[in-house]
């Protein structure tokens, strides 16, 4: 997943940086709105998270000009001022749910984690396709109730696939959906990580959860369940 | 007196009233005099002709013919009267008018002289009287010195004098109601300018328009012009107060949320996380608090007329955004066309604390209704706004807590726990009132008592 952080106060800004990170997602983050702007329309970004109190281009004007361009990723905005009207002039302009500073960390990540979801399509915290469960909240894995080990770029990896189940997602999205900006991206890596999930997720070779697309990409093959 | 146009009718009608009382007055003097004058004519023909008629008899003594020329002095009811008598009073002729009756002529009057006076008959009725004083040349150089008296009863004067003073009277009430009402005509007139500005300045208190008008005449320009000028600065002054907040919320509260992340991601460093984290949402508590507070519009001069249907679609998209509780139901019920009056920021404060809080206990169902009610906030109109919900409700004995200031009854959902307090603040400095109840869909029922137009 690749977010994008928006936030002039550097503390602030860093270790919003360190704890997305730290969650597995690909960050790009910005100072100002100007960068801010840029990266949004630069990169496949998946959702952003966006202060609205930035230098030059304000937060409020970035989004709308973002909206205009049709960048229609989920964006979560960090406010100060917490006035109804506030909030409902970020969401008109574009946002999808704010948070009230000073946040809990955890509030953060909980809000992100269901825009992400909610945009994918899901309305439920767990996702669900044909026997494999993915709790987006605990990050456990099940197939057939029977739990997964995985590692944390594999569960990034199959949180992506089953978030578009259905869906083919090529090489290249992939790719700038896990990897950072300046990552060696070899292709192989992500061919090697997609066999070692098809190995965890179906040892037994008759669940065939990933398909290969020649040329195209791969895709989650089991059907979306209603949870 | 606080009327301009009461004061100008006022000092009007009593000028006008004086100005036509002199008339009047001065009008009656000279018909009276023309009157007199025209009598005392009239009185002198009358003497001619009895002289001329008169004859000297031989023993030098003067006779009237039988009857007298002129029948009025006959007739004893006919109010003229006639006498000759000597110098010194002796009567040569009395008119047969004047039988049984008897006025008090003079007994002398100087040859030549004429005198004119009121005299009282002695059956009491009042007349003009005329007394000459002639000499009679006799045969040779005698003369016979006479005095001539003749007189008219004054009932006929009088009137004529009555209907003139009526007439007068009638004419001029006719002509001061005229003008009185050209007066008012005039007044309503010149005083439009005012009563226009004192309609926009309402329209402005009631957020219908946000400045006077242009085109006053050139008196009012100046008043206009500045009162202008003291809304613009006034709302500057107001928008700027209001930024300054927001940035102070800002500059605070980064900090804050640097501090507490910090904590988190260090919690072991000298034990005081949980200390740290209390305090951080104290401090914020009180932010939050304080800082509402001062945003909650307290002045008229950001009255607008809100429409509540928009107002309560702007809301119900942003929270339906921001819970993820796609299943809800929201069932609206808003009187068409029902208008919020006061500050926009305000409104949409007060229902999205309500309508936040409905989002958060319910189940699957919310109702919001809001129409006109027969109360009165002031001295306007006054609207019902209810918000109701499945949830669990609010017991009666955390109702008085939950709107005390900082509580929240529920620690585990978000939210500072100061949205119903702020809220209730602000609805009793608009003069509203806010009450809790039991919804008959289960939970709480919120109803709202707040200024419409």
């Amino acid at each position: 997943m690749r977010v994008l952080i928006v936030e002039d106060e550097t503390e602030l800004r860093e270790a919003l940086v360190r704890r997305f990170r730290n969650e597995g997602f690909v960050v790009d983050a910005a100072g100002d709105g100007e960068e801010g702007l840029y990266l949004g329309r630069e990169f496949p970004v998946d959702l952003a998270v966006v202060d609205l109190g930035l230098p030059q281009l304000s937060g409020m004007d970035m989004i709308r000009r973002l909206r205009e361009e049709g960048r229609d990723f989920p964006v979560l905005i960090l406010t100060a001022r917490d006035r109804w009207q506030d909030k409902v002039e970020g969401l008109q302009a574009g946002a999808d749910d704010y948070v009230t500073k000073p946040f809990h960390m955890e509030e953060i990540f909980a809000r992100a984690n269901a825009l992400l979801r909610r945009s994918a399509g899901w309305s439920q915290a767990t996702l669900h396709c044909g026997p494999i469960k993915l709790d987006t909240r605990s990050q456990a894995v099940t197939v057939d109730e029977r739990a997964v080990d995985l590692t944390s770029f594999e569960y990034k990896l199959l949180e992506y696939l089953m978030l578009h189940a259905g869906e083919v997602i090529s090489k290249t999205e992939l790719t700038e959906a896990l990897y950072e900006q300046d990552f060696d991206r070899d292709s192989n890596t992500i061919e090697v990580f997609v066999g070692r999930l098809r190995r965890k997720l179906d040892p037994a070779r008759n669940l065939k959860p990933i398909e290969t697309l020649r040329g195209r990409g791969y895709r989650l093959a089991l059907e979306r369940s209603a949870a | 007196m606080q009327s301009l146009s009461a004061r100008l009718m006022l000092a009007v009608s009593l000028l006008l009233l004086v100005f036509f009382g002199v008339t009047v007055y001065v009008l009656d003097v000279s018909f009276g005099s023309a009157a007199r004058e025209a009598v005392r004519e009239r009185l002198d023909v009358h003497a001619l002709a009895l002289l001329s008629a008169a004859e000297l008899d031989s023993d030098s003594s003067l006779t009237l013919p039988e009857p007298i020329p002129e029948s009025h002095f006959q007739n004893p009811g006919s109010g003229l009267f006639g006498s000759i008598t000597r110098q010194g009073g002796e009567a040569i002729w009395r008119s047969p008018s004047l039988i049984g009756n008897d006025i008090a002529f003079p007994l002398t009057v100087k040859t030549g002289e004429r005198l004119f006076a009121r005299k009282m008959a002695d059956d009491g009725v009042e007349v003009f009287a005329l007394s000459l004083g002639i000499e009679w040349q006799l045969d040779g150089s005698d003369n016979l010195p006479l005095v001539v008296n003749v007189a008219e009863s004054m009932s006929a004067f009088n009137a004529q004098v009555q209907r003139f003073r009526r007439q007068l009277l009638s004419w001029f009430a006719g002509l001061m109601v005229l003008l009185l009402a050209a007066q008012a005509l005039l007044l309503g007139w010149v005083l439009a300018p005012l009563r226009r500005a004192e309609s926009e300045v309402r329209a402005i208190e009631q957020g219908q328009r946000s400045t006077l008008g242009d085109n006053y005449p050139r008196e009012l320009q100046g008043l206009t012009r500045h009162t202008n000028i003291l809304l613009d600065t006034e709302r500057a002054r107001a928008e700027r107060y209001k930024d300054t907040l927001g940035n102070l919320a800002h500059s605070i509260k980064t900090p804050l949320a640097v501090i507490r992340n910090a904590i988190f991601e260090h919690p072991n460093e000298g034990g005081q996380a949980p200390l740290i984290d209390i305090q951080v949402s104290r401090i914020q508590t009180i932010l939050d608090y304080q800082l509402k507070r001062a945003a909650a519009s307290q002045g008229s001069l950001s009255v607008r007329a809100i429409d509540v249907r928009d107002a309560l679609d702007e809301l119900l998209a942003t929270l339906r955004k921001v819970h993820d509780k796609p299943a809800l139901k929201v069932e609206t019920d808003i009187q068409e066309e029902l208008q919020f009056l006061g500050d926009r920021g305000d409104f949409l404060e007060i229902l999205g604390n309500v309508l936040d809080n409905a989002f958060k206990w319910s189940r699957s169902r919310i109702r919001v209704s809001a129409r006109h009610s027969t109360g009165k906030i002031g001295h306007g109109k006054a609207m019902l706004l209810t918000v109701e919900d499945d949830g669990p409700g609010i017991p009666d004995e955390q109702r008085e807590f939950v709107l005390a200031r900082g509580a929240r009854t529920d620690e585990q959902v978000d939210g500072h726990g100061i949205g119903l307090s702020v809220t209730l603040e602000t609805i009793k400095l608009l003069g509203g009132t806010l009450e809790i109840g039991r919804s008959s869909l289960g939970g709480a029922r919120i109803a709202l008592a707040l200024p419409a137009r």
